[in-house]
């Protein structure tokens, strides 16, 4: 995960519980890294252990973390940060998402040492597509929901998400319904 | 853009770059490849970059672009998304890239302002920490120092890089650091515990500073180790004010403690008082806590003295004093009084000038006090002592001597009254004795010279009495200048008389000494004259006029005069005393009976004192006093010793009478000593009488053997006259030379006073020899001085001659058994020789073609000569027995055969005899193959059924064969032999059988025969642990049982038939000489060899075969042993050097026995066979030396296994890896360079060159170990090792032989392998 991610979780936690906060969940999470850089690549784990320590230190579970932290990625930093980049994506959402493996596409080329997921976007409707979901990381479907809810929010489209199948039941990738 | 076609591209776009550009036909297509920038004239401005193309033929310009965006918002502005971008187009990917560039950036800028912000956070933090003036150092987990701050390098004066990377000891350590503080440190360092320690630290200039050090782990919010923190600080001015005060206190204290033993300090407003020195104090006071020191202070202050304390108290109140001094008394724990000095001053006052605080000291001054008592009270005594004083001391004034002062004493003294004493010097010069006028000048002179002076000299008194003094005077020096004599004076006159006295004593005593040692080593008959003149001597000394000894006979109740000595003038008295009554003197004889001296002063006082009749014995000889001393030996009174005062009375002193009464004792010892002599003497006499009585004979001589005394007894012995031998050399008169010798030896170990006992021969004068058992000892005079030595004589010829015919006896005995032995071993050599021709003979005759009846005949005479061979054996089997020398085997064998081989050869016998002869049973049970000595029992069965059929006339003989007992291991057998013979009597059955005797000598000339069989048997059958049994009954039978353990044997055990082969093809036309002194056995041996086409040559003994084998060659020589004129043994030690030879030689002997072997080998011969042998063996060994083939070939019993244990070729065969050329090789070379070394190396050990040897065995040895030749691997070490030291030694020798033997066998079996 690029530093981005992680940066954008630091904010989420600074922004709503304060840097204290931030600091306890950094120790407890026993990540030793003082300042993430946006565009180096960190290990998943440092990512799933920030998850853990604040799910324990909020009191939520990892999985509503994680879609806390999709939330504000797509909310806060790529809203504030990518906000060209977002909408370039798309001018709603509908576009948006089915741009999303294009876009992938296209991120491996700037983010050369990332192993960006791969999307499918098929069962297209008026209101409604299914986004397959395609990574080597495992544990992130939380965080995949909490992404395609603030693409929702973004494009000002509440979106409600249904996680369809995944690696859980024995499939080789995730599927979710998303209907707005 | 929408439909574009037919517009002006002027209308649509402007040239952006290159600025002034139109968009000129012309223009455009002369500049291919050229970027241009195009803005579309619309309110978006869109930028498009991209460049124009000319087509010439089709005559127009194309213009190839794409939007131009700076930032993906501006795709967005201008409605643009991904989807717009054809996939190849990179442009979207651009744009995120520079959007994260610019992210990147902020990233940057954020972490840069971070960083500066907590730079100067730090900066701010090390300029405290440097501004510090404290030193501050940073230490890791080691120790070592990451930090050090500028007060602390100013404190260490190093630099900060040559502290960073050392740790704080090795920078502050120094030589009188506080090595107990810098454990403390490190221990809590490695604890990480704060510390606080306070040591000197050093400089790197090698001062050093008090330092307080303060050390503290720092560690992070999680625990974690971060640094170590240590504060130094300087705290030297601090410690040093802080000694400083300390060492004044002390001081002070120590000043005060010093002066007084105890300080106290008294603090009016508390009312406390402190002492110091509560443990030590002088009032034997215990103290605690509690104690008010001013109660216990006062309750013992003594009871009259308290007041002065207490006025003292109200003084100090009061302000009138601020020091004090008192001494008074106090009352000591345990009751005695002690003085105190008690000092005090005021050190602090009020503002009234009161006093606040005083200080004080308490000492104990009672020791000064007693002693102010102990000088007044000497005062007085010294007083009165001057007065009392007899000597008399003085002083006068120098150089005039004028009296200056004199002791009271000086008036007795000089008789003088003090006032003429002190007048001048007149008692220096008035009281000296006139003779002693001199003493005056010496005195002088002594005092000049050595300024003082002692002398002893006379003085004369105003009552005209001469006194002795001692004068002692010295002179006394003031400023350099004498001027006094100081002195004493002492009245010696008593001393004077006493050493004069003294000097008499002395004079006595030495007189006494003197007398004394005449008396020692003093002739019996020299006593009398020396008593007299010791008389006269002390007589003399006493003042006497007459000295006398009487004897006391206390019987007769008399005494008598027995010396006498007077002086010229004085009357002999005594004829007059002899047996003089005692009652005439009863205090006398009184006294002398208590032990104690009678003495009279004064004769003329004598009847006053009632001794009338005293009186009238003495008055008549004008003895005017005289003293008699006692002469006692323990309690008895022998006699008195007395001295007469004719002339002079004579008052004797004390002293006088302890000396004479010594004088007196001497006398007695003196008469004890002659008395006991005389006593000894007497002794002596019958002892030697004794001696002369008995029958042993005494002989004394002196240091020089010349003979002393002899008694009568040894005369006789000796064969001498007593006058004949004394004063005689003993040794020339007694002995032989060799004697002589022998008797030397023993006087001078007489000299060192060794006695001892032996045996002489001695030849008497008229030629007959006796043997004397002689007791020599030293002998020494009553000095212990040796004087020679005295033999004891004892005739022993009579036991000499019984023991010599003892010894005679027994040598007789040991000749006739080796007599017998020699006998034995001849017997077997006489008897074998003609059987060796018997049984060549018979094997030959055997071979012949004989009719059946013939064949059995031979038969029988080859069995029996087999038989008679078995008693030859028992004979020296015999002796073996009776020596212990026999030994039982222990191999496999089949007891049937043993039996039925036994019962055959006896079959003849017995059918000749008509005997029902059979083996009525053998008991199948028994085990096929045993183990024990098959030939033994088979010697067993055949004399037990010889025996049988000698004596059974008719009737039967059987042999029953039966198991009697069965273990797993072992079985038990009995043989039982039953004849219906002529039977024994239950005596002979008794007897034992004892060798060489059957039950009567008719049976020997009836029946023939040793005697022997039934011995042997019986003694075979215990050596194999067995038991036998005879039931015999006169005239009906005999039935005897042996009964024998056996061990359970296999197959395998028997021992295998040797396969011999013989190359007779081989043998033909060898040469062989055969050297025998018996024509019959040559004639066996020749007719062996020749039937197999050998050709022979005989020899009749060791010379006729030297002579033969210089002019015929031969192969082999077969050497009898035993021969006339030159013996086998020496024939070929002639053949070996002499001939120079090497020819196989093989001894042929008839005596065979163990070791025999190794005997021929070292003499030089290659191989022995005894005598009788047969055919097979002899063609087998003769064989075997002509083909080189070693003897253990033959013991070879299957080659495969036994060439698999005898070498490997597996590790050449791993070398070759299947090369079979290279096998072949290594084979060849072990043909001919192994073995040819090994021959030559057994050639050269036959030479004797060791060195050689050695040479060619280390050649050797790798081979061996290669072919993995296990039997000789070590044996070839062993050689290399020893062979020069060992040289030709037995084990050498086998050695040599067996490397030789396995070698050849290894050769042959490799040999025959490749074939």
């Amino acid at each position: 995960m690029y530093g981005l991610v992680n940066k954008s979780i630091q904010e989420l936690i600074t922004t709503n519980f304060g840097e204290e906060k931030w600091e306890i969940i950094k120790a407890n999470s026993e990540i030793e890294i003082d300042y993430f850089i946006s565009t180096e690549p960190y290990d998943d784990s440092i990512t799933y252990k920030l998850a853990q320590a604040a799910s324990i230190e909020l009191g939520i579970s990892v999985d509503e973390v994680l879609f806390a932290f999709g939330e504000w990625w797509v909310l806060k930093t790529g809203n504030e940060k990518y906000g060209g980049l977002m909408k370039a994506g798309g001018s709603n959402l509908k576009e948006f998402l089915i741009n999303l493996p294009l876009f992938h596409d296209r991120i491996m080329l700037i983010y050369p040492k990332l192993t960006p997921p791969e999307f499918k976007i098929d069962e297209i409707e008026d209101r409604s597509l299914v986004v397959h979901y395609y990574s080597k990381r495992e544990g992130l479907v939380g965080f995949m929901k909490g992404l395609l809810s603030g693409l929702g929010k973004l494009f000002e489209s509440p979106v409600e998400i249904f996680h369809l199948f995944g690696r859980e039941n024995g499939d080789d990738h995730e599927a979710f319904k998303v209907s707005w | 853009m929408g439909n574009l076609v037919g517009q002006y591209i002027e209308n649509l776009f402007g040239v952006e770059r290159p600025v002034n550009t139109t968009l000129n036909f012309d223009f455009l297509s002369q500049s291919p490849s050229k970027t241009f920038l195009l803005k579309q004239k619309s309110e978006k401005a869109t930028l498009f970059r991209g460049q124009f193309e000319y087509f010439e033929e089709q005559g127009i310009i194309m213009f190839l672009g794409s939007p131009w965006f700076s930032s993906i918002e501006e795709l967005v502005s201008n409605e643009l998304s991904i989807s717009d971008f054809a996939a190849l187009d990179p442009m979207v990917d651009l744009l995120h890239l520079i959007k994260n560039q610019e992210l990147v950036s902020a990233d940057l800028k954020e972490l840069v302002e971070t960083i500066s912000h907590q730079k100067g956070s730090l900066e701010n933090l090390s300029y405290v920490a440097s501004a510090n003036l404290d030193g501050i150092i940073f230490t890791d987990e080691e120790g070592i120092i990451t930090y050090a701050n500028e007060g602390y390098l100013r404190q260490t004066k190093y630099e900060l890089s040559e502290m960073l990377g050392k740790n704080p000891i090795e920078i502050g350590r120094g030589e009188e650091t506080q090595k107990q503080e810098l454990k403390k440190m490190i221990d809590s360092f490695f604890k990480k515990e704060p510390y606080k320690v306070e040591l000197k630290h050093y400089r790197k200039d090698g001062t050093w500073f008090w330092a307080r050090v303060n050390g503290q782990v720092v560690l992070d919010k999680k625990g974690n180790f971060l640094h170590y923190f240590t504060l130094v600080e300087d705290v030297t001015e601090e410690k040093n004010s802080k000694n400083r005060i300390q060492e004044f206190e002390q001081t002070f204290r120590q000043v005060l403690e010093f002066s007084g033993d105890n300080v106290w300090e008294h603090d009016f407003k508390t009312g406390k008082t402190i002492f110091s020195n509560k443990a030590k104090n002088f009032l034997g006071l215990k103290f605690d806590q509690s104690t008010n020191l001013e109660d216990v202070w006062y309750s013992h202050i003594y009871k009259d003295d308290l007041q002065l304390l207490v006025e003292n108290d109200k003084k100090y109140r009061g302000g009138e004093i601020s020091s004090h001094q008192l001494e008074y008394r106090m009352l000591h724990e345990n009751g005695s009084i002690k003085w105190v000095k008690d000092r005090g001053i005021v050190i602090e006052k009020d503002s009234k000038g009161l006093p606040l605080k005083i200080i004080g000291t308490h000492s104990d001054i009672t020791d000064q006090k007693d002693a102010e008592k102990e000088l007044i009270n000497l005062n007085k005594k010294l007083g009165s002592v001057l007065n009392e004083l007899r000597d008399v001391i003085w002083s006068v004034s120098y150089p005039d001597f004028n009296a200056v002062f004199f002791t009271p004493s000086a008036e007795d003294l000089f008789e003088l009254d003090m006032d003429t004493i002190m007048d001048g010097k007149s008692w220096w010069e008035k009281t000296i004795h006139p003779e002693d006028q001199h003493m005056l000048d010496e005195i002088h002179r002594e005092l000049h010279q050595q300024k003082e002076y002692a002398k002893e000299y006379r003085i004369r008194t105003k009552s005209n009495t001469v006194r002795w003094v001692q004068n002692k005077g010295k002179l006394i020096f003031e400023d350099g200048e004498p001027v006094r004599i100081n002195g004493i004076l002492v009245d010696i006159t008593e001393r004077k008389k006493t050493e004069t006295l003294l000097e008499n004593q002395e004079k006595l005593k030495n007189i006494l000494i003197d007398i004394s040692s005449t008396y020692i080593n003093i002739d019996l008959d020299e006593v009398d004259s020396n008593i007299n003149a010791s008389l006269e001597k002390i007589g003399d000394f006493v003042n006497a006029d007459r000295a006398y000894i009487f004897s006391y006979d206390l019987a007769a109740f008399t005494c008598s005069c027995t010396h006498e000595w007077c002086a010229p003038g004085i009357s002999q008295e005594i004829e007059n005393t002899q047996n003089v009554p005692l009652k005439y003197v009863p205090q006398w004889f009184e006294n002398h009976t208590k032990g104690k001296p009678f003495s009279v002063e004064d004769v003329s006082h004598l009847k006053e004192n009632g001794m009338e009749a005293l009186y009238e014995i003495l008055e008549p000889q004008q003895i005017k006093s005289l003293i008699a001393i006692p002469m006692m030996f323990k309690d008895e009174l022998l006699g008195f010793v007395g001295f007469d005062s004719v002339k002079k009375q004579h008052t004797y002193s004390q002293k006088e009478i302890d000396l004479l009464f010594v004088f007196a004792q001497m006398l007695v010892n003196v008469q004890k000593r002659k008395q006991s002599e005389m006593r000894l003497f007497q002794q002596e006499e019958k002892f030697r009488n004794i001696i002369s009585n008995m029958n042993l004979g005494l002989l004394e001589v002196d240091l020089e053997e010349n003979v002393l005394h002899a008694n009568q007894t040894f005369c006789e012995m000796a064969g001498w006259g007593f006058d004949e031998l004394i004063g005689k050399k003993a040794t020339d008169l007694l002995l032989n030379e060799e004697d002589k010798e022998k008797l030397h030896k023993k006087s001078e170990s007489r000299k060192i006073g060794v006695s001892d006992s032996y045996e002489l021969k001695y030849k008497r004068p008229n030629g007959e020899y006796r043997w004397w058992f002689i007791s020599g000892a030293p002998n020494y005079n009553d000095k212990n001085e040796l004087i020679g030595s005295i033999g004891i004589h004892l005739d022993i010829t009579d036991q000499k001659r019984l023991e010599e015919e003892l010894i005679r006896q027994r040598e007789d005995a040991e000749k006739s058994k080796r007599a017998k032995e020699i006998f034995f071993a001849n017997m077997s050599h006489e008897i074998r020789t003609p059987m060796n021709a018997i049984v060549g003979m018979g094997e030959q005759l055997a071979k012949t073609d004989l009719s059946n009846q013939q064949v059995k005949y031979i038969k029988a005479i080859q069995d029996s000569a087999s038989h008679l061979m078995v008693i030859i054996k028992d004979i020296l089997d015999l002796s073996k027995l009776e020596a212990g020398k026999m030994t039982i085997e222990s191999i496999g064998f089949k007891p049937k055969n043993i039996v039925e081989h036994a019962f055959g050869i006896m079959n003849a016998k017995a059918e000749s005899k008509g005997l029902d002869y059979s083996i009525l049973n053998f008991d199948e049970r028994i085990r096929e193959v045993l183990i024990g000595d098959p030939i033994r029992i088979s010697q067993i069965l055949l004399n037990l059924l010889s025996n049988a059929i000698k004596f059974t006339e008719k009737g039967k003989v059987m042999l029953q064969c039966h198991l009697v007992s069965e273990t797993a291991k072992e079985q038990e057998i009995k043989f039982t032999v039953v004849d219906t013979g002529i039977g024994m009597d239950d005596a002979f059955v008794k007897s034992n059988f004892e060798k060489y005797v059957q039950e009567d000598t008719t049976i020997t000339r009836k029946y023939g025969g040793t005697g022997l069989g039934l011995s042997i048997t019986k003694e075979l059958i215990q050596l194999m642990g067995g038991s036998m049994q005879i039931e015999s009954q006169k005239g009906i039978g005999t039935i005897i049982s042996v009964k024998l353990k056996f061990k359970k044997g296999k197959e395998s055990d028997l021992p295998k038939d040797l396969p011999i082969s013989i190359d007779y093809n081989f043998l033909k036309g060898k040469r062989i000489l055969i050297v025998d002194d018996n024509e019959f056995n040559r004639l066996v041996a020749s007719t062996i060899l020749e039937q197999h086409d050998m050709i022979t040559g005989v020899a009749i003994n060791g010379e006729d075969a030297v002579k033969a084998m210089k002019t015929e060659i031969y192969d082999l020589v077969l050497m009898d042993v035993q021969m006339p004129v030159l013996d086998g043994m020496m024939a070929t030690k002639v053949i070996r050097e002499e001939l120079n030879s090497s020819i196989p030689i093989v001894a042929l002997t008839a005596f065979a026995m163990k070791g025999d072997r190794e005997k021929y080998l070292s003499h030089g011969m290659n191989d022995f066979l005894a005598k009788p042998f047969q055919e097979k063996e002899l063609l087998h060994l003769i064989s075997r030396l002509l083909l080189g083939k070693p003897l253990e070939e033959e013991s070879a019993p299957e080659k495969g296994q036994e060439s698999a244990a005898l070498y490997s070729l597996e590790e050449l065969e791993g070398i070759a890896k299947g090369n079979q050329e290279f096998m072949d090789k290594m084979m060849h070379l072990f043909h001919s360079s192994v073995m040819e070394s090994a021959e030559q190396a057994v050639e050269e050990f036959e030479k004797g060159n060791f060195e050689q040897v050695k040479k060619l065995v280390h050649k050797i040895k790798p081979s061996i170990k290669m072919m993995r030749i296990h039997q000789i691997s070590e044996e070839v070490v062993e050689i290399e090792k020893e062979i020069e030291e060992q040289k030709k030694s037995d084990r050498m020798i086998y050695l040599m032989n067996h490397l030789d033997e396995v070698l050849h066998l290894v050769a042959k079996d490799l040999k025959s392998k490749n074939k």
